[in-house]
């Protein structure tokens, strides 16, 4: 029994110092560290370890011209692995234990709601780079991705203006994203003066399989005559049911056009394609831009990550941030984050699509929108194309937002009640 | 004469003594209390893992002791971090609310107030309307009665359902697995009220602390944490050493037998399945708040095989085997996913851990599971007797 005691405090000692040792060898090098908090296990890994390779490759090339500041940038990879309480967890040791001076990382909106309260405590700087449904503006977190204003609002223009759609189908995985964005589509078509029995509003769970009846239903809106288009927040997998249902009903592209907001390069590479031709998807970017600059960023990439690979809207928002990133540290001259962070604010960068990218005080950018028509290859047709328009964190189309604005440079707040003219909280609500 | 807990069982007397070793030598290292050296992201890892701890010793329970292979503890713990979630997110919103309400010409009346935390809360999730089910949630009473309440009600009338029906074995554990995945399905559902895939957020921020540091709120979740996992290893200790603790085992052997003898097998593993459910609901409780936010897929299926993998790794029908078992991966997992195991380049290919920990953690399980099937804590045994022998 003594000798088990003995053993089992051995055991117990070795785990631990070791554990401490390996967390106190971290020393203060002479580097600038970039956290990288991409899930690379986990449901979530294919689309995030994309855009953990485009930080890799941006740094590799940043050292190429000489690093930042005199100084080379180093990467620390950590895996939130799709788990979003370990997104907090990982946040929270990528700033005080790895020290690192700014994160590119998260993807869905839990996950960025996980990292929030610790990026605001600890006061650190995240690059965000995936569309999201709007309604947030924290001081240390920089929106690169779409606000609904930069791809829900001028796609669903798109459907009144140039298709002449009348009714509206706004289908959607069941989740925070698909839900804020059509419940300000739905308040914007009812300002449009479409009437509200004319738009048809459904939530599936995520991996949903059985779309015959939903298609039946939507089907059974055009049943008047009228025009019926489809503004689809469908995630992952569920798309593939869904077009296949659309397909088996027999409705091509021209009967009931259908826009996508997370269906992407990425997704469709390695996809049947056949029944999504001529479906629309609305994004910043799309690899078909025919601009010198994205054929650069291809090449780098294919160059990188393998000849197959595709390019995508995130992956834009990533290499935009990133250029942010380190134009306003040399701007600054330090990589301290309350400088870096007024710095950002107005910085100019090109995109990949032939325009500039301006960062607002409301820590959105300003993005041009771009709507594509899917082609059998798994690239997209550009069919539409607007100026940048500016993101706007808090949408003007629901009452209790309308009044909000977000300024970090005038107001400092992100959360500005222009009504009361208070700031209603300093931290981001998560 | 009955004999006292520690004399029927030594092992007792060690483990919590190394328990208050480890708790005071971590308080004394860490930010909050002491030198500073143990970080606060490392406290809070060390606090979750005492949480998981507490769960692997219910599953040991339930599984390693009378036989039932629950494959749904996870669901328990997750509703116990819900619970106390739910006062957390609503006490934390409500003095948010109030403070920016006060700059008004009028002061804020109550329905103002209950209207601004809705929109707070459920915002983002597109509502407004507070659901019947935070009805409690501006008590911390409450809500602390409900972290046992909840959970522990579920867990009377699923296990007097299915063992009433006589449902043993492999289907018991199939269907603690639906149940699991029914919970965690209907959570996701926006309707549910508890904010769907988003979950409750924010946790870490306790209402009322909020200038507390955060190196302080950790050491205090750690300290707690200990000593929850020292109290619940002294119940079920307790629980298994006894008569009551001979008959659950007896049933784990040979149900049937004992139920032939007389004994209420049914009422016998009602009550250890709904004691380890509320212990899993407490360690649930404690859980959540360290680790800052709670969705359904906390409670999603596999969370629950995980646990008993666990306690296989670590050996189960000894407590102390499910604290090593999870201690253990916990944090391995830890420490692979923090990108701080150092690559290995093997000239044609460069193992990066960021990708292969899972692929070692699973052979690890397939090992143990091979070499050694009483796990980790069975590898004591043999260096007992050994010792003995020499």
């Amino acid at each position: 029994m003594k000798f088990t005691t003995k053993l089992r405090i051995a055991g117990a000692a070795a785990l631990f110092t070791s554990t401490i040792l390996a967390h106190s060898a971290y020393a203060a090098d002479d580097t600038i560290k970039v956290g990288v908090l991409h899930s690379l296990s986990g449901t979530m890994a294919i689309s995030e370890t994309t855009l953990k390779d485009t930080v890799l490759m941006l740094i590799e090339q940043q050292n190429a011209k000489g690093g930042v500041l005199g100084k080379k940038l180093e990467a620390v990879v950590v895996d939130p692995a799709s788990d979003w309480p370990l997104f907090a967890e990982k946040a929270r040791e990528l700033l005080t234990v790895d020290k690192v001076d700014v994160m590119f990382g998260c993807w869905t909106s839990v996950s960025r709601k996980s990292v929030l309260p610790v990026i605001e405590e600890l006061n650190g700087l995240l690059f965000y780079p995936v569309q999201y449904e709007g309604e947030e503006s924290s001081k240390n977190v920089f929106y690169t991705g779409a606000a609904p204003n930069q791809q829900a609002i001028p796609a669903t223009d798109y459907f009144l203006e140039e298709l002449g759609v009348e009714k509206f189908a706004l289908l959607g995985t069941d989740y925070v994203y698909p839900r804020t964005t059509n419940k300000i589509l739905e308040q914007y078509l009812k300002d449009k003066g479409i009437a509200a029995e004319d738009i048809f509003v459904n939530y599936t769970p995520f991996g949903h399989s059985d779309w015959s009846k939903i298609v039946a239903d939507v089907v059974a809106l055009g049943a008047d005559g009228k025009k019926v288009g489809v503004i689809s927040t469908i995630n992952g997998d569920a798309n593939i049911g869904f077009y296949k249902e659309l397909a088996a009903a027999g409705i091509s592209a021209d009967d009931i056009p259908v826009v996508a907001f997370s269906v992407g390069e990425e997704e469709l590479s390695g996809l049947d394609t056949t029944n999504l031709v001529g479906h629309l998807a609305a994004w910043n970017y799309f690899q078909s831009a025919d601009v010198p600059v994205n054929a650069e960023f291809i090449k780098e990439w294919k160059a990188f990550a393998g000849e197959d690979r595709v390019t995508n809207d995130p992956m834009e928002a990533t290499y935009i941030g990133f250029n942010m990133w380190v134009q306003a540290v040399e701007a600054a001259g330090t990589t301290d984050v309350d400088k870096v962070t007024e710095a950002v604010v107005g910085q100019k960068v090109p995109n990949l699509t032939g325009t500039m990218a301006e960062m607002l005080p409301n820590h959105h950018l300003t993005k041009p929108v771009l709507i594509g028509e899917i082609q059998a290859d798994g690239q997209f047709d550009i069919v539409s194309q607007t100026e940048p328009v500016p993101g706007d964190a808090w949408t003007d189309f629901l009452p209790e937002s309308a009044v909000l604005e977000s300024d970090w440079i005038d107001l400092k707040c992100g959360m500005y009640n222009t009504d009361t003219k208070t700031c209603v909280q300093l931290n981001s609500n998560y | 004469m009955e004999r006292s807990l520690f004399a029927r069982q030594p092992s007792v007397l060690v483990f919590i003594g190394l328990l208050a070793l480890f708790t005071i030598v971590i308080t004394i290292l860490s930010e909050g209390f002491g030198l500073g050296i143990v970080s606060t992201s490392f406290i809070k890892i060390l606090g979750k893992t005492l949480c998981l701890c507490l769960i692997a010793i219910a599953m040991d329970l339930v599984w390693g002791y009378c036989g039932i292979l629950s494959l749904g503890h996870f669901a328990f713990f997750g509703l116990g971090g819900y619970m106390i979630g739910m006062w957390l997110m609503y006490e934390r919103t409500k003095d948010i609310v109030i403070a920016s309400l006060s700059g008004g010409e009028l002061p804020a009346t109550p329905e103002e107030i209950t209207e601004a935390i809705g929109t707070q809360i459920f915002g983002v999730v597109g509502g407004a309307e507070i659901p019947v089910v935070w009805y409690f949630a501006d008590s911390l009473f409450a809500q602390l009665l409900l972290v046992v309440l909840v959970p522990g009600l579920l867990a009377l009338v699923f296990g007097w359902l299915a063992f009433r029906s006589r449902v043993t074995g492999v289907y018991l554990s199939i269907l603690t697995q639906a149940m699991t995945l029914a919970l965690s399905l209907y959570l996701f559902q926006n309707d549910s009220g508890l904010r769907g895939n988003n979950g409750l957020s924010g946790l870490q921020n306790i209402p009322g602390l909020t200038e507390v540091s955060q190196s302080v709120v950790s050491a205090w979740f750690f300290l707690a944490s200990a000593l929850a996992l020292g109290l619940g290893y002294l119940v079920a200790a307790w629980v298994v050493s006894g008569k009551f603790g001979n008959v659950i085992r007896a049933i784990r052997d040979d149900e049937a037998r004992i139920r032939f003898m007389g004994y209420p097998v049914e009422a016998y593993k009602l009550v250890v399945f709904t004691l380890t459910a509320v212990i899993a609901a407490i360690a649930g409780a404690l859980y959540y708040p360290q680790a800052g936010i709670i969705n359904p897929a906390e409670i999603a299926p596999i969370a629950s095989i995980y646990l008993a993998v666990w306690v296989a790794i670590g050996g189960r029908g000894r407590l102390y085997g499910a604290v090593i078992g999870a201690a253990t991966v916990s944090l391995l997992s830890s420490w692979f996913t923090g990108g701080q195991a150092p690559s290995i380049p093997l000239g044609f290919y460069t193992i990066d851990w960021v990708d292969w920990w899972q692929v070692l953690l699973g052979l690890g399980f397939v090992l143990v599971t091979l070499f050694a099937p009483k796990g980790i804590g069975g590898l004591f045994d043999r260096l007992v007797r050994k010792d003995a022998a020499s």
